[in-house]
């Protein structure tokens, strides 16, 4: 047992996400759009889903009926996602967050992005977007947010 | 609220006292100064977040084996940042080995102007983990080491030899490329560039990640017109090259299949002529390299790798050719094929605190053909060496921050023809110990090098026995890095016995090397990076002492849209104290998310580091005045990058 603290130090591989900036960071930001103690999340991305296990307030869900927002990471997701929300008749739409700039820039569904570009992370939100599911973000997230791409 | 309650209290406190009232002003303000920087810090507090979460989730981080020896690390951010187009804008920071062009303008550090062949054998590379061998050519270094980098994330050199685990041949120095993840680059991006002298490359990459396959091909094409080197004739010496390169993988969970094909049309500098003054000096290369890795199981991985290089020369000279003078007189067209195949199968199992790895490697490079104008298919004597390797490592945790490493290689080299087999042993000692903020390595060690096959054919004086090098060497490392910055020292203690290269009548070079590192973060976009260098060689180059010093110093600024970087490599050695610095400049307009205009300026000083080009007069062998030639051009570009 005493093995795994330096073997996690020296072979990150072993562990894919950083838990705890990872956690920190997901928190804080999911917190400021949906006023909850416990945010239901849908993460298909297994390595997203293992960190959020970790969690007390970010608690990912199985069904997507359940979630009040879903991280999604590409199109294929996105797609599978929409369809299947589509198909089914949905009390509350989930909110749509991704990882990827792209499904950002080209589906006016998703709210905002946390990505990567140029090996550096970014954030960013479309205010218009999140005034449709009455959205209002604290002031530390203003800047990150724009009106429209 | 907050001031308002302190306010009363104090006020209270303070009521009968006259002094109070002063006190209760001073309070106030240093608590009004309070609330704004807590205000302040609150605000920072999301960039904090994402700088913590940008560090601590760098793919980097998925890659770095810090016991694989002494790490210089080139993260994603810090090769967008420095525009870091080719391996050579990274390999001319990194200190003890900086880059180097031989007299064919192929990178190799170590030949440097001699007139010894390839000589970077020391050196390997690899890409995603896979060795890019190049068979009779020695190491990888000969094609990629000025790669286009359009597919690389990011890049770690290691010092000292590696462990056991990722290398097949020794070495002294390791370079990783690992190709960016469609996770994290989704989609295309065109890159074009445009510089001095008609420079440009094109590069189109595209990746994508489905539910269970990711793939990524990259497609680039260099057109690199280069500055030409003056020999006192009307014909000056050219280095201009022609490069297109395919770089594509795709892989699962469990499996990774890489595809890398590379033509290179070069003019190849001084090439074959002994007083640098060729008539015809071109080598056209071709090379193929496939490899395919699979998870077996929980302890079993295997991996399969082939490559194939051609090699197309035309070199011509009014005097004999180097070597080939007394076969071929004065000109020498032919086709040389060569190819390289390699296994390996490795076992992972952890008993207790064990973390024990071993395996069996084999590698056999075989020279295909050699075809000469006027002469046919040449018949081969020396044409197979087969490398086959044995190792057992085991990492033990001494505790929770400290690991005992102890590894062990046998590797028995067989060749054809008359040349003796060579058995290598190596073995390898580190101490780790890491806490938050603290990190220490040392590694002891013996390592075993023999002459690479081309080398031997090339030069037939060596075809006879060579024994094998044996260097001993001890290393250490101390880190310090608290939340803003990081501080390091580096310490190498190396002695060579039977050195393969060669240095008059000794072959016991010694060497030490020291390299201090001070990285310090201002912002998410604010960084400036120092590096200090000092090396004292005893008998080399046929010099009793030889003192090395270098600096990097570079400094990274982001404003609005705009990126700024600015880095300066210094160079001095003790043989004519000559300081050289090379000034890398770039500005960066991000106009839009998906498109960015840059404008870099290479070696904008023209003082950058020249080494000789040894030249021999061919009418009476005496010594010439040698050319002195630096390999990176002084360059202006424009670049246009379009993600989509």
């Amino acid at each position: 047992m005493r093995a795994l603290l330096i073997f996690m130090v020296l072979w990150g591989h072993l562990y894919a996400m950083d838990t705890r900036s990872t956690l920190n960071l997901y928190q804080d930001l999911l917190s400021s759009l949906i006023p909850k103690k416990v945010i239901r999340v849908y993460v298909p991305d297994q390595e997203l889903h293992d960190v959020f296990t970790h969690s007390v307030s970010l608690i990912p869900v199985s069904q997507l009926q359940e979630a009040d927002i879903v991280i999604v990471p590409n199109k294929t997701v996105y797609e599978r996602i929409t369809s299947k929300l589509a198909s089914q008749k949905v009390s509350k739409f989930p909110l749509l967050f991704a990882t990827d700039y792209h499904l950002l820039d080209k589906y006016p569904d998703v709210i905002g992005a946390l990505y990567w570009r140029k090996g550096r992370s970014q954030l960013l939100f479309i205010n218009s977007r999140l005034k449709k599911y009455g959205i209002s973000l604290p002031d530390k997230y203003q800047k990150y947010s724009v009106e429209r791409l | 609220m907050l001031v308002t309650f302190f306010d009363i209290f104090i006020v209270q406190f303070c009521e009968n006292e006259r002094k109070g009232l002063l006190f209760m002003y001073l309070l106030r303000r240093i608590l009004y100064f309070g609330c704004f920087l807590s205000v302040l810090l609150h605000a920072q507090s999301v960039e904090t977040m994402l700088q913590e979460f940008n560090v601590k989730n760098d793919l980097s981080q998925k890659t770095i084996d810090e016991n694989k020896g002494h790490l210089i690390l080139f993260t994603r951010e810090k090769l967008e940042q420095m525009h870091a187009k080719t391996l050579k804008d990274v390999f001319k920071t990194t200190p003890v080995i900086y880059y180097h062009e031989n007299r064919y303008a192929l990178p190799d550090p170590l030949a440097g102007g001699s007139f010894s062949p390839y000589l970077s054998n020391f050196i390997r590379l690899y890409v995603d983990g896979v060795e890019i061998t190049q068979g009779w050519m020695g190491s990888g270094l000969l094609l990629y080491g000025d790669i286009n980098i359009d597919f690389v994330d990011h890049i770690e050199f290691y010092y000292a030899i590696p462990s056991f685990e990722t290398s097949v041949e020794p070495a002294y120095l390791t370079i990783f490329l690992y190709s960016k993840d469609p996770n994290r680059d989704n989609g295309g991006k065109i890159d074009l560039v445009q510089g001095s002298r008609g420079y440009n490359s094109q590069s189109l990459s595209y990746g994508e990640t489905t539910d269970k396959l990711s793939y990524m091909v990259n497609l680039s094409h260099t057109d690199a017109k280069r500055e030409k080197v003056s020999n006192g004739t009307n014909r000056p010496l050219s280095r201009d090259f022609e490069r297109t390169q395919l770089f594509s993988y795709i892989k699962s969970d469990k499996q990774f299949a890489h595809l890398q094909i590379m033509e290179k049309k070069t003019d190849a500098l001084a090439g074959l002529s002994l007083d640098a003054t060729p008539l015809v000096s071109n080598i056209d290369y071709l090379n193929l390299h496939f490899d395919y890795g699979i998870t077996l199981s929980e302890h079993w991985k295997a991996q399969f790798a082939f490559e194939w290089l051609k090699a197309d020369l035309a070199l011509e000279d009014d005097t004999p050719l180097i070597y080939l003078g007394s076969l071929f007189g004065t000109r020498f067209n032919a086709v040389s094929k060569n190819s390289t195949y390699s296994a390996e199968l490795t076992y992972h199992e952890k008993i207790g605190d064990h973390h024990i790895t071993a395996g069996i490697k084999d590698r056999l490079k075989k020279l295909d053909s050699v075809s000469v104008e006027g002469y046919g298919d040449m018949p081969l004597n020396f044409t197979s060496e087969n490398i086959g390797s044995v190792f057992f490592q085991d990492q033990y945790a001494l505790s929770e921050r400290e690991l005992l490493t102890l590894g062990l290689e046998y590797s028995r080299l067989t060749r054809n023809y008359m040349i003796k087999d060579d058995d290598l042993l190596q073995l390898r000692l580190g101490y780790i110990f890491t806490s938050e903020r603290w990190s220490y390595k040392t590694y002891l060690y013996r390592t075993m090098f023999s002459l690479d096959p081309f080398s031997r054919n090339f030069d037939p004086s060596t075809l006879s026995d060579v024994p094998p090098q044996a260097t001993v060497g001890i290393t250490q490392e101390i880190a310090y890095t608290p939340e803003n910055y990081r501080l390091r020292l580096m310490l190498l203690l190396m002695r060579d016995q039977d050195g393969l290269l060669k240095n008059g009548a000794s072959a016991k070079t010694r060497y030490f090397f020291s390299i201090v590192n001070y990285d310090y973060t201002f912002d998410t976009r604010n960084a400036l990076h120092m590096q200090l260098y000092y090396a004292n060689y005893q008998d080399i180059f046929n010099l009793h002492k030889l003192e090395d010093y270098s600096g990097y110093f570079s400094l990274m600024n982001g404003w609005g849209n705009f990126d700024f970087y600015n880095g300066i490599v210094w160079h001095q050695n003790s043989i004519d104290h000559t300081n050289y610095f090379d000034l890398t400049s770039t500005i960066s307009w991000n106009a839009t998310e998906n498109l960015t205009l840059t404008l870099k300026g290479d070696n904008l000083l023209d003082k950058a580091k020249r080494s000789d080009l040894q030249r021999i007069n061919p009418l009476n062998g005496t010594l010439l005045t040698p050319l002195s030639i630096s390999p990176i051009d002084r360059r202006i570009t424009v670049e246009l990058e379009y993600t989509f």
